[in-house]
């Protein structure tokens, strides 16, 4: 069997491990269904092993797998700057950065193309949710820090 | 019934009609706005409207909700609504292979018909159905509950046991927050934003949207990798797919009585609905082994089901007063606001046309929602055709844009966690749909298995025929399925 594919497996085990043992800090009733599908469902997983391993196959090859991880890298990476320019920057200016960083650095779109897409996309933003919804989406750190400053001043 | 299509053409109500249709399909299209939130937002209007006129407006858009759901789940395998999450498995895949315009043309023409057959059926049904859904109590739910989640984890991907374990992981997800039955706050570790649980929309659009969208964006591709299509209009692909619903009809016509059947349950929802019927089209197909990879049953039959259910869900709205979903508790309000008593007397002489009203008006908007986006389609399939440069901020703006729709910043976090996760099981081809669907029916399974101990015991299955067939059923299709599986990859072993 491949290995990430195990690994994945012994991660979901270990996660409905937790589910299972922070459940013995509730009361009876409350626990109830956690450990009744906490405990199938580990047993399934484990079944799952056991088959894939009699059953196996031959494992992933090198060059294959290093490929995934760095694949994976890429993706976490991203996650990461974009939640920390969320927190810092708010939505529009978080949108907005991704987007001129996607189009123009990533994708190599022209600067004209680039801006045309994130203006269109954040003015889209602030009609459906101020505008039409009456929502008001989270300004960021930086943004509320700055209009306070200037309300003080 | 005549006087109810008169009620349905009497200026300007075929205008709410369309209006309500129009604002059906946008709003089905954006993830996470969702056809519920829209409709108890229409609600203040229909004060001063007449019953016909807020009829054809609020039922005229709830009913095509779930119909342009199923395109952006097809397009970007982002579901519109969470029960159009079915559609997504085999019609992105669909979509990869060049046939989105296909894959577009079944989901509305599916739709379509589903949403005739469940209105037919809530005309004819209404007296029969009152013994059926008093049949159905805290043990056949649960059953209901388990079956859907079993079935797909069982049918989807080539891991059986995977498949319902990460079912049971999307059951544990679902338990974040507030107890329903206790009040206990569980799993939050601290953290206030979980006390009111992780949501549907962040977990979906992570799990499917998300991941795709770092795949895109990583290896910087399009959805469609077929080159030719780029630019042409598949008008070819749309009367292919409108032929295929009318070649499986019979698959159509059961998916819909599944869907309506499941719909008339109240509580229940059209994501089992979807899901139910996914899983029967699957058995019965002569190309199981396609199912995942683009089989254009596997679209069909979620899409025939979804609006099949709005039928389905209005009997027990219109007969008993009991709403058979949370937009159908909306429009039980709107009755109210309008004067309309469901119960006894929707049947009677006096109320029968509005009853009728109500039949026309949920197969008018199907055919007129289906016979507008139809003529979209092509122009629509060409975006899977697009530049990643242009593609993947769009789609990704619209994800985070469904997610937004709180205003709370951490439900963007939760997306892009999932996000990673679902990139990962992506990669590695594990099923995803069970995760979403245990979340969804959670909290429906823990108050159903507290309801049954209470009122039965732990030998309810004795006590309550229905829910021991149900259980005969789910055993039987499990064990069908991994002997299937299991030989399957014997053979595979020995070549």
């Amino acid at each position: 069997m491949k290995l990430d594919e195990l690994l994945f497996e012994v991660l979901l085990g270990i996660i409905i491990i937790i589910f299972i043992t922070t459940s013995f800090y509730y009361s009876p009733k409350a626990r109830l269904v956690p450990l009744v599908v906490g405990f199938i469902s580990l047993g399934l997983v484990i079944i799952q092993v056991i088959t894939d391993a009699m059953t196996g196959k031959s494992g992933q090859k090198g060059e294959e797998a290093k490929f995934f991880q760095s694949k994976f890298i890429y993706a976490v990476l991203f996650s990461i700057a974009y939640g920390s320019a969320l927190f810092l920057l708010g939505y529009y200016g978080s949108l907005g950065i991704f987007s001129i960083v996607a189009t123009r650095y990533w994708f190599k779109e022209k600067w004209g193309t680039s801006f045309i897409i994130t203006g269109a996309l954040l003015l889209f933003s602030y009609v459906l949710f101020v505008v039409v919804f009456g929502i008001e989406l989270y300004p960021g750190i930086i943004p509320a820090f700055i209009s306070s400053f200037l309300i003080e001043e | 019934m005549i006087e109810g299509l008169r009620l349905i053409f009497i200026w300007p109500t075929p205008l709410a009609l369309i209006g309500g249709v129009v604002i059906g399909l946008l709003v089905g299209i954006l993830p996470g706005i969702g056809g519920i939130g829209t409709l108890a937002l229409m609600l203040p209007f229909v004060y001063k409207m007449s019953p016909p006129l807020a009829i054809a407006f609020l039922l005229g858009m709830h009913a095509v909700c779930n119909t342009s759901g199923g395109l952006t789940s097809v397009l970007f395998a982002i579901p519109g609504e969470s029960a159009n999450a079915a559609t997504m498995l085999d019609g992105f895949p669909m979509a990869k292979k060049g046939q989105a315009a296909k894959a577009c043309s079944i989901v509305l023409t599916a739709s379509m018909v589903g949403g005739i057959v469940g209105a037919l059926v809530l005309a004819i049904s209404i007296p029969v159905m009152r013994a059926v859904i008093k049949a159905f109590g805290p043990p056949e739910f649960l059953m209901m509950v388990t079956m859907g989640i079993s079935f797909v984890g069982v049918l989807s991907g080539g891991k059986p046991f995977l498949g319902i374990a990460c079912g049971g992981l999307g059951i544990l997800i679902s338990l974040i927050g507030d107890d329903p039955v206790t009040g206990t706050i569980r799993y939050t570790f601290g953290w206030i934003y979980l006390w009111d649980g992780l949501q549907l929309v962040p977990l979906t659009v992570g799990l499917f949207a998300i991941g795709e969208l770092l795949e895109y964006g990583i290896e910087r591709t399009s959805i469609s990798h077929e080159r030719e299509s780029r630019f042409k209009m598949r008008w070819d692909q749309v009367w292919e797919g409108i032929s295929f619903v009318f070649r499986r009809i019979e698959l159509t016509i059961r998916c819909a009585l599944i869907g309506m059947f499941i719909g008339a349950v109240p509580g229940i929802g059209g994501v089992v609905a979807s899901f139910v019927s996914y899983g029967h089209a699957k058995q019965t197909s002569r190309l199981p082994e396609e199912f995942g990879h683009g089989n254009p049953e596997g679209v069909l039959a979620p899409e025939a089901a979804n609006n099949a259910k709005e039928g389905g869900a209005l009997i027990p709205t219109i007969g008993f007063g009991i709403p058979g979903s949370a937009a159908m508790a909306i429009i039980l309000a709107a009755f109210m606001i309008l004067g309309i008593k469901p119960g006894p007397e929707m049947l009677s002489a006096q109320g029968l046309p509005t009853t009728f009203a109500i039949v026309w008006t949920v197969a008018l908007a199907n055919v007129l929602g289906a016979f507008i986006a139809l003529s979209w389609v092509p122009l629509m399939a060409r975006v899977t055709n697009l530049r990643p440069g242009i593609l993947v901020p769009l789609v990704f703006v619209l994800a985070i844009l469904g997610v937004s729709s709180r205003g709370y910043p951490e439900d963007i976090l939760m997306a892009l966690l999932f996000g990673v996760v679902g990139y990962v099981m992506r990669m590695m081809d594990l099923p995803r749909a069970p995760v979403i669907l245990g979340f969804v029916l959670g909290r429906l399974f823990e108050i159903n298995l507290h309801l049954t101990l209470q009122i039965y015991g732990p030998s309810f299955l004795l006590k309550r025929p229905i829910a021991f067939v149900i259980m005969l059923i789910i055993v039987f299709t499990i064990f069908w399925e991994i002997r299937s599986r299991l030989k399957e990859r014997r053979t595979e072993g020995e070549a």
